[in-house]
């Protein structure tokens, strides 16, 4: 029953490879509101995922992980989501946890964060120094610690994703959340998350690089 | 009557360049250019071919601004208004980055009203 009312938002970006799997997973577990967002994907993802009968919406040009993710949470919103989970399109993520994630939701939390960090044995050795890093910078700009402050599997309460104002566009949205968690006073928990760590999945370059790692620092700091 | 080292004289030729070039980009594409933009560029090769060609004249301003004798302060003050002036630029920027993104999102949303009929439909 209360899975009717929860929605599923996936940022997408040329993932026409796992697109439909990751959407598929997430329908076996029996949710049904599920929401792609095709952020100007150069690729067959917006076909595919069209495909798997849930909703698509397109951005016609690229404009990052953070907007897309913001589309799709707006739109949910407009369908009369009372929860909003995000997760990435990639694989990454296990869909397994959703339950798990959901049910910490009920015990009374604002917003419920997937954490790799305590199941990290899988992740690349350069994305745990950068999530440490990146956990670090956000404690000392937002006096909050996080175990994984740039997870995409998150959770949100109605209360939660209307308070959550972000401007951010691209990976350092993750960031933003945290601070705006922050500023609301949200209540917040860290579960435990399986990481699907593939070659494919660690071979996106457009992820967190530490290119992208020193852009996100200083948009963090100066803007 | 000048005694112009080689270094100047290179700069000098350099300021000349880009004076004409502009000037001659402005009247190519009159429509198209932005009149404080070109004023902004030949005020800055002018100054520098002034400062270039007089250099005792940087040293006399640098008195006037009240910097006294020290040349250093003249540039630092110039350092810092151009960071102001980036920073504000990077500022603007965001803005349209921001502006761009409500665009396309207005656009791909605007699906959305047809999801609502048939979501009402089933639900009634």
């Amino acid at each position: 029953m209360y899975k009717k009312k929860i929605f599923i938002v996936i940022a997408a970006f040329n993932e026409e490879s796992v697109i439909d799997k990751v959407i598929n997973e997430i329908k076996k577990l029996g949710y049904t509101n599920i929401i792609v967002v095709d952020d100007g994907s150069n690729d067959k993802t917006f076909q595919k995922a069209k495909k798997t009968s849930v909703l698509v919406f397109r951005h016609f040009i690229n404009r990052g992980k953070g907007a897309a993710i913001k589309t799709g949470i707006k739109a949910a919103e407009k369908m009369g989501a009372d929860i909003i989970v995000t997760l990435d399109a990639d694989g990454q993520h296990n869909p397994e946890n959703l339950n798990k994630m959901v049910e910490s939701l009920f015990q009374g939390y604002d917003v419920v964060l997937g954490s790799r960090i305590t199941n990290h044995q899988f992740m690349p050795i350069t994305r745990i120094i950068f999530n440490m890093t990146a956990n670090l910078i956000i404690f000392i700009l937002y006096g909050l610690w996080v175990n994984d402050s740039q997870s995409g599997f998150r959770v949100y309460s109605k209360k939660a994703f209307t308070k959550i104002y972000t401007k951010k566009d691209r990976y350092e949205y993750d960031s933003e959340v945290i601070k705006e968690i922050a500023k609301h006073k949200l209540s917040f928990v860290e579960v435990p998350i399986d990481v699907r760590y593939t070659q494919y999945s660690t071979q996106k370059v457009y992820k967190q690089s530490f290119n992208n790692g020193i852009r996100m620092l200083i948009k963090m700091i100066a803007t | 009557m000048f005694n112009l080292s080689f270094y100047q004289l290179f700069l000098i030729t350099v300021s000349i360049f880009f004076l004409i070039k502009n000037m001659a980009k402005f009247r190519k594409n009159l429509a198209d250019r932005s009149l404080v933009r070109f004023l902004l560029i030949v005020v800055f090769w002018l100054c520098v071919l002034v400062i270039i060609s007089f250099p005792s004249f940087a040293h006399l301003l640098s008195i006037k601004l009240g910097m006294g004798e020290n040349f250093n302060t003249l540039i630092f003050t110039v350092f810092i208004i151009n960071f102001i002036i980036i920073i504000k630029l990077l500022a603007s920027i965001e803005n349209l980055e921001h502006d761009i993104t409500e665009l396309v999102r207005e656009r791909a949303l605007s699906e959305l009203p047809k999801y609502y009929k048939n979501k009402s439909k089933t639900t009634a």
